[in-house]
């Protein structure tokens, strides 16, 4: 032999091995403990920073979901109410044609007046619903009442403009429209045309005011006039009704698309994050049989000694 | 031919020479535990015959010397290799201790309070009327800002440890290396060439406390005297039995609080100043020590400072060409800007004393949120639209900020050369893991290396018990047999008397 062996309990390595294993167990009780493979940014630097970008990626989506749920909710809003208008203006169609009937006296139309008179205040109420705090139908003026009733039809304080959210990565939806494209049929901010824009042929209250006025006064060719008007004003209604109506599929759609995105996102995630519990455990079970067995070996071994053979 | 007294000399050597031998298989028992020590031999020699006529006889035995039984290259070597080992362990200890704190746990890590901050400003497009949105705005603007300072502060804390420490160091250094420098004069002084083995021992324990604390290299000159320089081999620390003073002051070049007159180290040569070694200790705690300080932490205080930079001037830069709720321009307000630090913002939305030259240092300690915002929340400009406070288009575009890309400048060139805010955050995540990984690594490995150094060592220097045990026995039955010789030559001597006593 040509190196000299010195006392094993002496050796460095056997110390360092001993805490080695010691360490290692330290390691996988707490992953054990903590069910994560991930405790330290050292024990796998690319995975811990892959969790984190994905986990923005999550989030990203959660906010966005978030988001489209704002949007619906708003949407839902204009809808309800535009279904409201929808069924007054069918309403009044009833109460134009009854007013247009052969049969009917003077005094039976001013009898329909007072009914026309309470659906106009409740259109002008729809058109001022508010929604988390904004005026659904006032454009981007979302703090100002935007309907005000006059004798021959409402005024608009609102503007023309959309509002949209973002739903996804350079993905945004209108969540609104505004008053003047519903009530008035165009922006109100421009110079009307015959059919667009506060007093035309488009505009809701104005037609409702020409009814009572025609009712009221027993002229028939402005009872006429009025319920022709209103005839295609429902047809707006049920147009944007329709573009509302699809706004909210289209938004349903790409919720569920993003839920499932992050849904798979997080699957991998958790690939990257969350322990192998049979290997962490046998790993455990193995680190501790070595451990037994060198301190073992170790208190035998220590015991040895020429000196205990001499009297 | 020798006579009777002369035999008795003989005897006389042979019970000296074992006892002076057993004394030192004493000394090897005694010693079996202490750390460093170097297991000593006798060397035993025949003493110079005497002549008769033609006959050469023996005069018996001298201890001649004791050794101690050691390899100076491998002491040498397990001292240098104990300056990396300990450099290893401080830096791997230095950076795991502020690793936890970057770890993202999904609600309070640096990436989440990123988003939230974010997020805030899609929920504030999405209701720009609601005071309670806006009111949240600030509040993770505000959370943004507490994350980022604490992790900052963090990082400092880490740094002013890592700088007392340096102080410290210091002391202990200098008292080793007088304690070096005075056994080297006494092991130069031995009467014979390896004979004070307890001095190199002692020696070389006081060697090895010192490469852990600095990185050293070390020699033996012709007189057995440790020379000692640091491991870049630039300035002496020990040369023969003079020790030169390490000191450690303060360096006032960069103001507090950005640096809290960090101390430089120097040596003192006897020259005219002493030398700044600050740059020129690579291994040992101090090494790692000044390391972690100047340029591992740091770093990563450089990382927050540009992202923060990178969030308040592109926060400030969109927010400023924007509409406050009650329907006014923003730009030329004293609410123009989200953030403020602590000298007036310029034209690229960044305080005036962060400059890009520098990394932005000082953004994080400077940054808060702009105090006319916080007293009312409703000057946050969601719309780009006078007039309109339903307006969305500034909030939107101040929330798709976080999936820009070069809106942080890591190069410190002053344009934008990055990815996305949280793709910086991952980046200094993955860099501190990364760090953490090799320091733990290249610690393991210097523990191996050292402990093979160690354990080569022990087999050449450590006393074993079954040598000496062997060693004793056969002194003992040597002490004996003189003894015994000398009982021989005393009965001789007695029956000479008797035969002539009448």
């Amino acid at each position: 032999m040509s190196l000299r062996t010195v006392n094993p309990y002496m050796s460095y390595q056997v110390l360092l091995d001993l805490q080695r294993t010691k360490d290692r167990m330290a390691n996988l009780s707490e992953q054990i403990a903590s069910g994560n493979r991930l405790n330290r940014l050292g024990e796998d630097p690319t995975a811990s920073a892959l969790v984190l970008n994905f986990d923005h990626s999550i989030e990203q989506n959660k906010a966005y979901i978030e988001q489209a749920d704002s949007a619906a909710s708003f949407l839902q809003t204009t809808e309800t109410v535009l279904q409201s208008v929808n069924d007054s203006i069918i309403r009044l169609l009833e109460l134009g044609a009854r007013g247009l009937g052969t049969g009917i006296t003077a005094a039976g139309r001013q009898a329909i007046v007072p009914e026309i008179t309470g659906m106009k205040s409740n259109l002008i109420s729809l058109a001022n619903t508010q929604s988390q705090g904004k005026y659904v139908f006032a454009g981007t003026r979302t703090t100002t009442v935007p309907f005000t009733s006059t004798a021959t039809g409402a005024t608009y304080a609102g503007d023309h403009n959309d509002i949209s959210l973002d739903v996804a990565v350079s993905t945004t939806v209108k969540t609104n429209i505004p008053g003047d494209t519903v009530f008035f049929n165009g922006d109100a901010t421009a110079v009307p045309t015959a059919t667009t824009g506060p007093g035309s042929s488009g505009d809701l209250f104005t037609q409702v005011s020409n009814l009572i006025d025609g009712l009221n006064t027993n002229n028939t060719a402005t009872i006429q006039t009025a319920f022709d008007n209103l005839r295609t004003i429902l047809g707006n209604v049920n147009s944007l009704l329709a573009d509302v109506g699809g706004r909210q599929a289209s938004l349903q759609q790409l919720t569920e698309v993003t839920k499932n995105y992050n849904l798979s996102l997080q699957t991998i995630q958790t690939s990257y994050q969350s322990l192998d519990y049979p290997t962490a455990i046998m790993d455990y079970t193995n680190a501790q049989t070595s451990q037994q067995a060198s301190l073992s070996v170790l208190g035998k071994s220590s015991s040895l000694n020429l000196f205990n053979y001499l009297a | 031919m020798p006579g009777l007294t002369s035999s008795l000399n003989i005897g006389l050597s042979g019970l000296q020479a074992a006892q002076g031998a057993l004394n030192v298989v004493g000394h090897n028992i005694a010693n079996v535990s202490t750390p460093g020590y170097s297991r000593q031999r006798v060397e035993l020699s025949s003493n110079q015959p005497q002549t008769f006529g033609t006959l050469e006889y023996g005069t018996g035995v001298s201890l001649s010397n004791i050794l101690g039984v050691r390899d100076k290259f491998l002491e040498m070597q397990i001292t240098q290799s104990t300056s990396r080992q300990s450099g290893a362990n401080v830096r791997y200890a230095g950076v795991e201790g502020v690793s936890s704190v970057f770890q993202d746990d999904g609600t309070s890590g640096l990436s989440s309070l990123v988003q939230n901050y974010f997020r805030s400003f899609q929920q504030l497009a999405a209701r720009p009327e609601d005071g309670s949105v806006r009111t949240n705005v600030v509040g993770q603007a505000q959370s943004l800002i507490n994350g980022l300072k604490s992790r900052y502060q963090l990082l400092e804390d880490q740094r002013t440890q890592a700088d007392q420490n340096i102080t410290t160091t210091v002391t202990e250094i200098n008292t080793l290396t007088a304690q070096i420098a005075s056994l080297n004069d006494r092991i130069s002084s031995e009467p014979v060439p390896g004979a004070d083995s307890d001095g190199r021992d002692q020696r070389q324990a006081l060697a090895n406390q010192l490469a852990k604390l600095v990185g050293i290299q070390v020699f033996e000159d012709n007189r057995s005297r440790l020379q000692i320089t640091l491991d870049s081999g630039v300035a002496v620390l020990v040369s023969g039995g003079t020790a030169y003073t390490m000191s450690a002051a303060p360096d006032n070049s960069v103001p507090v609080p950005l640096d809290n007159n960090y101390k430089r180290v120097y040596v003192d040569m006897g020259g005219a100043a002493p030398v700044d070694v600050t740059t020129l200790i690579k291994e040992g705690s101090l090494g790692a020590n000044l390391e972690l300080r100047d340029t591992t932490l740091r770093g990563y205080e450089a990382t927050l400072d540009e992202l923060a930079a990178g969030i308040v001037g592109q926060t400030n830069l969109l927010h400023r060409t924007g509409y406050d709720l009650s329907g006014a321009a923003v730009a030329a307000t004293a609410w123009q800007d989200v953030f403020l630090g602590t000298a007036a913002n310029g034209a690229n939305g960044l305080p005036a004393t962060v400059s890009a030259a520098n990394n932005y240092r000082g953004m994080v300690y400077a940054m808060t949120v702009n105090a006319a915002i916080v007293a009312s929340p409703s000057r946050l400009a969601a719309a780009s639209a006078a007039n309109s406070p339903g307006n969305n288009v500034n909030a939107l575009a101040l929330a798709n900020l976080q999936n820009a890309v070069n809106t942080v400048d890591t190069n410190a060139d002053g344009a934008g050369d990055s990815g996305p805010f949280h793709t910086v955050i991952s980046s200094l995540v993955s860099t501190i893991g990364t760090d953490s990984q090799r320091y733990e690594t290249t610690s393991t490995t210097q523990d191996n290396l050292l402990s093979a150094l160690q354990t080569q060592r022990d087999r050449i220097s450590s006393v074993d018990l079954d040598e000496e045990a062997t060693a004793l026995l056969s002194y003992q039955r040597g002490y004996q047999a003189s003894a015994r010789f000398i009982s021989v030559i005393d009965q001789l001597t007695a029956q000479l008397i008797a035969q002539f006593a009448t």
